[in-house]
């Protein structure tokens, strides 16, 4: 046991001599600080999205699209299809029997930002009646839902918010005709917020589309999906897929979070490098300075072994102040901005996770800016070191 | 310069520390250059685009034109030449593989050329000889193996007379999109066979591009044309292809701040990082120095000996930085689809800004410097 | 009686640069228990290294050497680090104290090696303190103390693990006359009350007198055993 005490005594020791220290410990802090704050910034991009994807999934709900599809672009069903799809088992039915599956047709329009005027585009979605039905945590908060056959959309929350045009009673022009904007929605943080909604006969027939898009089904219960999926599998004139809810937001984000998640490890993983050789390079000189202490402390008799111990310790000590100071400028910075990567929405949280990784992120920093210098700090000569002159 | 020996000395006292400190400016310069190369280099390419060139679409977005404009069009007072496209865009064996064809006709195109698409004459002659031709840009072909002769069948959401979806195309040779380009890998297809197979959209074109004679003209001839079509059903809305492009850029969003905010992070730790380093450094040659002094060297002289140590290290590790992002950058086509080469300005404000951090990291412990004094030992 | 310290054909060579230099060749030495010798000789002689190898902080290129009848030169590192820590107390020109810590807690860092519970390493401190002369500056940095006064503490740091060799590298080489005197006082005492086994390298003839023997070495090699009158 008294290696651990060799190991305290020593970490203490050190410890105690940062503050004549402190230039040298406060790069090593505000290096990983900034790498640890970018990192958990970056990251929350990724995360809110996936958060987003996921908000109002339920594990009654499951989506029919076609074969091989991974975008929702990609997908096209025909309408023999759907009817298929409609009449398939575990479908849960509405008072008057009908069952609960809405399809929908996405097109594309143009909207003006509000922030800076530019151009950028929106996704309309034309749905079927069982809409509201299908997804009941839409709620229209001004105005009123849209009626059928008529040029008329209501906009969802993330849009009139961000962009010109889409609050009750403005009219956006759509394929040579103008469309009224009657209502606007809030759908629980989910990402059916970012999207425009109008009749699905009126927006196909005004854009030419003889194909929907998706179909989404309310089943009975959970336990009813293997056998709704079955049937239709089962079926040798369909080619389609059926995911539930949740597996088939997580297709159509992958793409998007996979960027986003790409990027930020990659800036991340570079930040991480320049400080580990900033962390190396103080470790280093700390060392040097000390090395008459280390000699004579090996002279009394501590061991190489906790010697090196110490020195790493200290080194993986030294990197969580940085990790706790980037994590509290993230926060403080980002947590709760909108960022607009691709086209999404995205509100930022800088969650606990984000956290705790971003200090993982600063203590393997400060692991591999310690073990070259720990292993260098057994190798200090004594005798060298402790010459009289 | 003849205090070469004692700068090169100084930097080099402990050999492990520069070539860490080094280290460390080169990859916060790696870092640098492919961010602030990425956007400048997009920036660029936009710049390339000719400001004589101008896209003319539909003004609600996404609708299609009646061909029948293209006379009227090309009529207008100040317009050189004008051509039309439609798009296919589907995938190739796999859903994952997206390929972009585009519809056009050849005479027009190649008096417009607004891909800067450098078709060779024969392979015009082959497109315009085989209905079902395709040319394919070279580096696609070289994604999928393709070659000339092969047939190319795309999957696509476009229903076909026939009933089916799949457009199958035969290959008559490649070409290599030039440089006005952003993205490299498309095909090109015949229009009037496309229109005549489709359902959908017969007789219209997704857009027009228009080279005007004046580019100072340019807004002018757009508004005319504009004017001209104003209050019919297929209203236009023309401006200039680079807004058009940042437009559509516009939703990879706030790039410009994120990039920023990395690339202030990255130098501001950098920034401490360095000036501890040469502080240590001072620090350790408190005697040399003052031996100096004693020599008669002014502290001016000292902090400019101390400024060359810094200035080197910065900017020779800082231009290795640069040069391994330059190497690096044209990678990123494969993920963005842009053909992005590092601007040349990027990398001279790489180097100012290396210069910067040198001078800044220089000043602070040059004001130990004077409080240097000729004692040994202390 | 065993001898404290023995070498038997003891030579040491270091590599500087690309050569190889013998700095000690074939030593042979004894040195009996309760002995206060003084090694002298001039610079490059080798002094160093025979009181480094002495000490148990190298290894010797070739032969034996003994230190309380147990052989300490085939000993693994971790174990030589063992051994210094139970029988060897060492005295350095420069102290060698941590500046960041208190004059107690310097002397308390070799307790730190063994199985005392916290009251007894205090106590034992206590006592070295005590014993040379500095229970008054117990919680003073070694900055705010004078050269004699470090050196004390480091003496009382060597003592504190009670060992049976004092190993000193020029001990007064930094001290005024009289403060010189105050330690090598101390050392004698040391020796004869206390009876450790003192072993010092100085070049100053001086202090060379307060020790019983005196030893010259040069060019690596034992000059003459000259037995000195104690003052």
């Amino acid at each position: 046991m008294t290696q651990f005490r060799q190991i305290a005594a020593l970490l203490q020791l050190s410890l105690s001599g940062i503050p004549q220290r402190l230039g040298t410990s406060l790069v090593t802090v505000i290096g990983i600080a900034c790498v640890v704050g970018v990192l958990i910034s970056m990251l929350s991009m990724g995360s809110g999205l996936r958060r987003i994807a996921i908000q109002n999934n339920r594990a009654d709900r499951a989506v029919v699209s076609s074969k091989g599809a991974q975008s929702l672009f990609a997908s096209n069903l025909s309408t023999s299809t759907l009817a298929v799809v409609e009449s398939a088992p575990g479908i849960k039915k509405d008072a008057e029997g009908k069952p609960l599956a809405t399809a929908y047709v996405a097109v594309l329009v143009n909207t003006r930002r509000k922030s800076n005027h530019v151009r950028s585009i929106s996704a309309l979605f034309g749905v079927t009646t069982q809409f509201f039905k299908v997804y009941p945590e839409v709620e229209i908060t001004a105005g009123r839902t849209f009626r059928p056959g008529l040029h008329e959309l209501i906009a969802g929350k993330k849009r009139y918010e961000q962009f010109e045009g889409l609050e009750v009673g403005d009219k956006i022009r759509v394929r040579g005709a103008d469309w009224t904007v009657v209502g606007n929605f809030s759908a629980n943080g989910g990402g059916l917020e970012d999207l425009l909604l109008a009749d699905a006969d009126t927006v196909a027939s005004a854009f030419g589309r003889t194909t929907m898009q998706t179909v989404t089904v309310l089943l009975d219960s959970p336990q009813k999906y293997d056998e709704f999926a079955g049937a239709l599998k089962a079926n040798p004139a369909l080619e389609v897929d059926v995911k539930h809810e949740a597996e088939w937001s997580a297709t159509i984000t992958k793409t998007t979070t996979g960027i986003l998640d790409f990027i930020s490890y990659f800036v991340g993983t570079v930040m991480a490098i320049g400080a580990s050789l900033g962390a190396l390079n103080v470790m280093y000189s700390i060392i040097d300075a000390r090395k008459r202490e280390i000699a004579t402390l090996r002279a009394i008799g501590f061991g190489g072994g906790p010697i090196v111990v110490s020195v790493l310790l200290e080194s993986v000590l030294l990197s969580l102040p940085g990790a706790l100071l980037g994590a509290a400028i993230a926060w403080a910075w980002f947590n709760g901005n909108t960022v607009h990567p691709f086209g999404t929405s995205i509100p930022l949280a800088i969650t606990p996770a984000l956290v705790i990784l971003g200090i993982v992120w600063a203590l393997v920093i400060g692991l591999i800016g310690g073990i070259l210098p720990a292993l260098r700090s057994a190798r200090v000569s004594v005798t060298t070191a402790l010459r009289a002159t | 310069m003849k205090y070469l020996s004692l700068i090169w000395d100084g930097i080099w006292r402990k050999r492990g520390r520069a070539i860490l400190t080094g280290l460390q400016v080169l990859v916060a310069f790696v870092l640098f250059g492919l961010l602030q190369g990425m956007k400048s280099g997009i920036d660029d390419a936009i710049d390339k685009i000719g400001a004589d060139l101008y896209i003319v679409q539909h003004a609600t977005g996404f609708s299609p034109m009646p061909l029948a404009m293209y006379s009227r069009l090309v009529a207008v007072p100040g317009v050189r030449a004008a051509a039309y496209e439609s798009f296919l865009a589907g995938t190739y064996q796999k859903p994952t593989q997206h390929v972009l064809a585009v519809a056009c006709d050849q005479d027009s195109i190649s008096a417009t050329i607004p891909h800067g698409a450098i078709v060779p004459p024969a392979a015009v002659d082959a497109m315009k000889r085989t209905r079902s031709g395709v040319l394919v840009s070279e580096s696609l072909a070289r994604k999928y193996g393709w070659k000339t002769g092969d047939r190319i069948p795309l999957e696509t959401s476009v229903l076909r007379q026939d009933g089916s979806l799949t457009w199958t195309f035969d290959m008559v040779g490649t070409f290599v999109p030039g440089e006005q380009s952003l993205s490299p890998d498309f095909m090109i297809i015949n229009y009037t066979s496309f229109d005549e197979a489709r359902t959908v959209d017969r007789g219209t074109v997704a857009m027009y591009y228009v080279r005007v004679t004046d580019p100072k003209q340019g807004l002018a001839v757009a508004q005319a044309i504009d004017k001209l079509f104003l209050n019919s059903s297929d209203e236009t809305r023309t401006e200039s292809a680079r807004e058009s492009i940042q437009a559509t850029l516009e939703s990879l969003g706030d790039m410009d701040f994120v990039v920023r905010a990395i690339v202030g992070a990255v130098l501001f730790a950098l920034l401490f990082s360095i000036t501890a380093m040469m502080m240590q450094s001072i620090r350790e040659r408190t005697a040399e120095l003052a031996l100096l002094k004693t020599l008669g060297f002014s502290d001016g002289k000292l902090f400019w000996i101390v400024l060359c140590e810094v200035l080197t290290l910065c900017i020779v590790a800082a231009a290795l930085g640069l040069a391994l992002a330059t190497w690096v950058l044209p990678t990123a086509r494969h993920f963005t689809n842009i053909n992005v080469t590092m601007p040349a300005s990027v990398v001279l404000a790489g180097l100012g800004l290396a210069a910067l951090l040198a001078v800044v990291t220089a000043a602070v412990p040059a004001r130990r410097l004077q409080v240097v004094d000729a004692l040994a030992g202390r | 009686m065993t001898p404290s310290v023995a070498l038997v054909g003891v030579s040491k060579e270091y590599l500087r640069g690309r050569e190889s230099v013998l700095v000690l060749s074939d030593f042979n030495l004894e040195i009996p228990q309760q002995d206060f010798v003084a090694i002298m000789g001039p610079s490059g002689s080798g002094k160093t290294t025979l009181l480094n190898l002495i000490g148990g902080l190298d290894k010797p290129s070739s032969g034996q050497i003994y230190v309380a009848g147990e052989r300490i030169d085939t000993l693994s590192n971790t174990a030589l680090a063992h051994w210094r820590a139970r029988h060897v107390g060492f005295i350095f020109q420069f102290y060698n104290l941590m500046p960041t810590l208190s004059a107690a807690r310097n002397v308390e860092l070799p307790l730190l090696l063994t199985s005392l519970s916290g009251r007894e390493r205090k106590q034992k401190v206590a006592v070295a303190l005590d014993l040379v002369g500095l229970t008054d500056r117990a919680k003073h940095k070694p900055g705010e103390l004078s050269g004699g006064q470090q050196q004390r503490v480091a003496i009382a740091r060597a003592l504190i693990a009670d060992p049976t060799l004092l190993v000193c590298d020029e001990p007064t080489g930094d001290l005024d006359r009289h403060t010189a005197e105050e330690i090598l006082s101390l050392l004698q005492i040391l020796n004869r009350q206390y009876a450790k086994t003192v072993i010092m390298v100085t070049h100053d003839p001086k202090a060379a007198s307060y020790a019983a023997r005196q030893l010259h070495v040069d060019k690596g090699q034992l000059v003459n055993d000259a037995v000195a009158v104690s003052a």
